[in-house]
């Protein structure tokens, strides 16, 4: 076996991953099922001249975070529910200001402190609309360990691609799993920064977007002297109250993301092709969904998995054709049916199914291929 | 006192400013520029960090590296900027509900770590930006629009509580005393930790008028009346203190500083 | 699952015992030393020292490792009785039970295959580590199961351990595995 494989935790292939994908910054604080990450970057990052806080709050992680990229660091940050829900208000800034950073969700059971060592799906919706007002979000979601370090790194190069915090989602199981996953040399991965303004300092906008929609905003102590707020901005980052400004804005945030979508819709299929029937699942449940597909196929029964990585933006389009002429959809997650509402904007509602798990425990593929087949009963 | 040296630091595209006539706010913003220019400071390597509310939006009419940030957390940022590159001089203004109310965790924790910040609190003993309600600054018994019978809230001793918590530079004074003003500012620059400089300022369109003190000038009368040093306080019994403002040095002490303590260990450690 | 090319290990004793630690060291062995696929996980509790302790490991020769759980174990290892009492309605027929024979009381006339040596008694008093009693059970484990060579167990193992315990820790491994091999 080559000596780059490794047996680690998804926490532990996080950190790797973010190193390797340039990360020089962490700022945390404990939290149930996701101090490893913490702990490995405070090992690690000194040992690559990064820097590791830990902060007095969950709050503070997430200001700092966002601080460290506003000085041209790229940085992460990691917590559970009850941290993520602290951390809201300024993602919104991180938004708002256009701040590349990656913001790292290891779900728990919630609400509340909930069953903190267990896993769960609860924070679907949280991670799509927490934070306050209109924003666009990204959100990826690995379901193995090998897959935790490879879309660390590409979670990690949207945000920087579009200057956005992107959510990085995982959960109670995955973040303590161990599986193998086989290290990269440095060559062998594709890194994104983002870009320096090319402009003099004299004419420099640091708001003003590029054709990609996305603003070129240089690091602090570069001589590109600038202000950033959290209130709607003109292009030279001043507070307005235009409507039309503000509303440009705005729009412009949500449009950044959604021009690139096809981009960065990561969506894996499973027999899908000649598949009459459809799971529709996520994260930790998608592989278990992978073995309720080997088993119901076994059984005759033409079904297969659609696994979306990037699980927010919903890529109504793509799921809408990939959903045409198949017969039901079965949506299966360890929460009440977040995704499932999604599925049926899309698709008729009386063929939508949900497949939940509400008890801290994960579903095994036993008894999603008993749902299936009460369902087609 | 003359504008001229520091007219270069401000962004005139952002005036008229915000600030009602009378506030003390930009007393404090000229001071600040004063000591920056005393020091020259490159103004590509000065960083203004401000949280939410009338102090807030200082950052935003000075020409440095400026954020506005969320209500509270201008420290948390400030930290997280300083410690990515510590080449820049971090300087953060805060309001008095902004720094020590809910911001007050921030506060203890940067003067605990010791970080190489400047900390400016603006002390204006109210909520302006949202309308005169009492903050953890409203003395005793005085009005504000949450208090229409008076606060029965009482007060932080700021100065005091930022020196315990672990500040290396620790000063109070007010917008009447100028002189010391700058001098503070500085000297809490140059300090390498964390540096706290609490700036007692006029609110004359709620605290003023609530309270009967009358306009911007008044309040600032009332400044320097109430006003006693560090030294003299020592002195003096809680009653005595009661409506004194103690000015001067609280805390000067070397200690060491979070980054530097920091970058050892990365010299220690570093082997990339 | 029915094409069984899938391997259950339930690790499950009490905080302290390293028994964790073992559930990776196997892991670590039979995936990075052999190439075959593993999935490790263990049980998270708000107790940090004492209380139960189970950990996870599954392994396949070819087959991808879909649900990363132990649903009936192939093999129990059990340091407390209550490692057997909790799971023994769980196992089948041909589970394989290795446990610590001080510690645990199997009743008679079971279908399942018993291995029980005194591991802890064996680390404390015939080589003098008494913690080293996971290290004993890891040695029994590669001869009643096949399932890992202990030469990869030795390797995993020792990448853990500072030189100076090599040693002693080697032999740990191999003395399991000479009792277990007369149990067979």
């Amino acid at each position: 076996m080559s000596k780059n494989v490794r047996l680690m935790q998804g926490n532990e292939a996080l950190v790797e991953a973010a190193i390797m994908a340039g990360v020089r910054f962490f700022a945390g604080y404990p939290i149930t099922p996701s101090s490893e990450i913490a702990e490995g970057f405070s090992k690690k990052l000194p040992r690559v001249g990064g820097k590791f806080i830990q902060m007095e709050d969950e709050i503070a992680s997430m200001a700092a975070t966002i601080g460290a990229s506003i000085a041209g660091v790229k940085s992460v940050t990691a917590t559970s529910g009850p941290g993520f829900s602290l951390k809201q208000e300024n993602l919104g800034f991180g938004i708002m200001a256009e701040v590349p950073c990656l913001v790292v969700n290891v779900q728990r059971m919630g609400p509340s402190t909930g069953r903190p060592t267990k896993p769960s799906q609860g924070d679907i919706m949280q991670t799509r609309w927490g934070t306050h007002g209109d924003h666009p979000i990204v959100v990826l979601y690995p379901t193995t360990v090998p897959e935790v370090f490879k879309y660390t790194i590409e979670a990690i190069n949207i945000s920087e691609r579009l200057r956005t915090p992107v959510i990085f989602l995982m959960d109670e199981t995955l973040g303590h799993m161990r599986e193998k996953v086989l290290l990269p040399e440095p060559d062998e991965i594709k890194v994104v920064n983002r870009k320096f303004p090319k402009v003099g300092k004299e004419d420099y906008l640091p708001y003003k977007p590029a054709d990609d929609d996305v603003p070129v905003i240089a690091p602090f102590g570069k001589g590109y002297r600038y202000h950033i707020t959290g209130l709607h901005h003109n292009y030279k980052g001043y507070p307005t109250t235009q409507p039309e400004e503000v509303e440009e804005l705005t729009k412009r945030l949500l449009r950044k993301v959604e021009r690139v979508l096809d981009d960065i819709f990561i969506l894996n299929t499973y027999m899908y092709d000649d598949a009459e029937y459809v799971l529709y699942a996520y994260g930790i449940t998608a592989r278990i969904a992978k073995e309720a597909v080997n088993i119901l196929r076994e059984e005759g029964l033409k079904i297969g998995l659609l696994n979306p990585i990037t699980i927010w933006p919903f890529h109504e389009d793509k799921i809408e054709g990939l959903l045409g002429g198949k017969k039901k959809v079965f949506v299966v997650e360890l929460n009440s049916g977040q995704m499932k509402g999604e599925i049926e904007r899309i698709y008729p509602r009386k063929d939508v199914i949900g497949i939940n798990k509400l008890n801290a425990e994960l579903i095994n593929p036993y008894e999603i291929a008993d749902h299936v087949r009460e369902g087609l009963r | 006192m003359s504008l001229q040296n520091i007219k270069k630091y401000l962004r005139k595209d952002m005036f008229p400013h915000i600030w009602c006539p009378g506030c003390g706010n930009g007393i404090i913003m000229a001071s600040l520029l004063r000591a920056i220019d005393a020091l020259a400071l490159d103004p590509d390597k000065v960083v203004v960090v401000s949280g939410i509310g009338c102090s807030g939006r200082i950052s935003g009419y000075l020409d440095f590296n400026t954020v506005h940030t969320t209500h509270g957390r201008a420290l948390a940022y400030a930290t997280g900027i300083k410690l990515a590159n510590p080449e820049l001089t971090v300087i953060v203004a805060m309001g008095d509900g902004d720094g020590s109310a809910i911001g007050g965790n921030h506060l203890i924790h940067a003067a605990r770590r010791n970080i190489d910040l400047t900390a400016i609190l603006f002390n204006n003993s109210i909520y302006g930006m949202t309308g005169g309600q009492f903050s953890p600054l409203t003395p005793f018994e005085k009005r504000a629009s949450t208090a229409p019978y008076g606060n029965v809230d009482h007060p932080f001793d700021l100065a005091p509580l930022v020196k315990s918590a672990g500040a290396s530079f620790v000063a109070r004074t007010t917008t009447f005393h100028v002189f010391n003003l700058q001098k503070y500012l500085e000297r809490g620059i140059k300090k390498k930790g964390f540096s706290f400089i609490e700036v007692i300022t006029g609110c004359p369109t709620f605290y003023g008028r609530y309270n009967k003190i009358g306009e911007g000038l008044d309040m600032i009368k009332y400044q320097k009346e109430h006003s006693i040093t560090y030294d003299r306080a020592k002195n003096l019994s809680e009653e005595e203190l009661a409506d004194k403002i103690v000015v001067g040095v609280f805390q000067d002490i070397e200690k060491p500083e979070y980054i530097s303590e920091y970058e050892k260990i990365i010299e220690r450690e570093h082997h990339e | 699952m029915s094409n069984r090319d899938r391997i259950e290990v339930l690790f499950w004793g009490i905080g302290g015992q390293g028994l964790v630690l073992a559930s990776i060291i196997l892991a670590e062995a039979v995936g990075v030393y052999e190439g075959k696929n593993v999935v490790q996980s263990q049980a998270y509790t708000a107790i940090v020292r004492g209380g139960t302790s189970k950990a996870n490991v599954i392994v396949s020769e070819e087959k991808e490792i879909l649900f990363p759980q132990v649903l009936s174990p192939d093999i129990l290892v059990a340091f407390s009785q209550e490692a057997y009492n909790a799971n023994k309605g769980k196992l089948k027929p041909d589970t394989k039970i290795i446990y610590d024979s001080d510690m645990v009381k199997i009743e008679d006339n079971v279908p399942f295959k018993l291995y029980g040596i005194p591991f802890f008694k064996i680390a404390r008093e015939e080589l003098g580590i008494p913690f080293a009693g996971n290290v004993v059970a890891l040695g029994a484990f590669s001869a009643v199961t096949g399932i890992v060579k202990l030469s990869s167990l030795e390797r995993a193992l020792l990448s853990k351990v500072r030189e100076e315990y090599h040693e002693i820790n080697r032999k740990a491994l191999e003395r399991g595995f000479e009792l277990a091999e007369k149990l067979n």
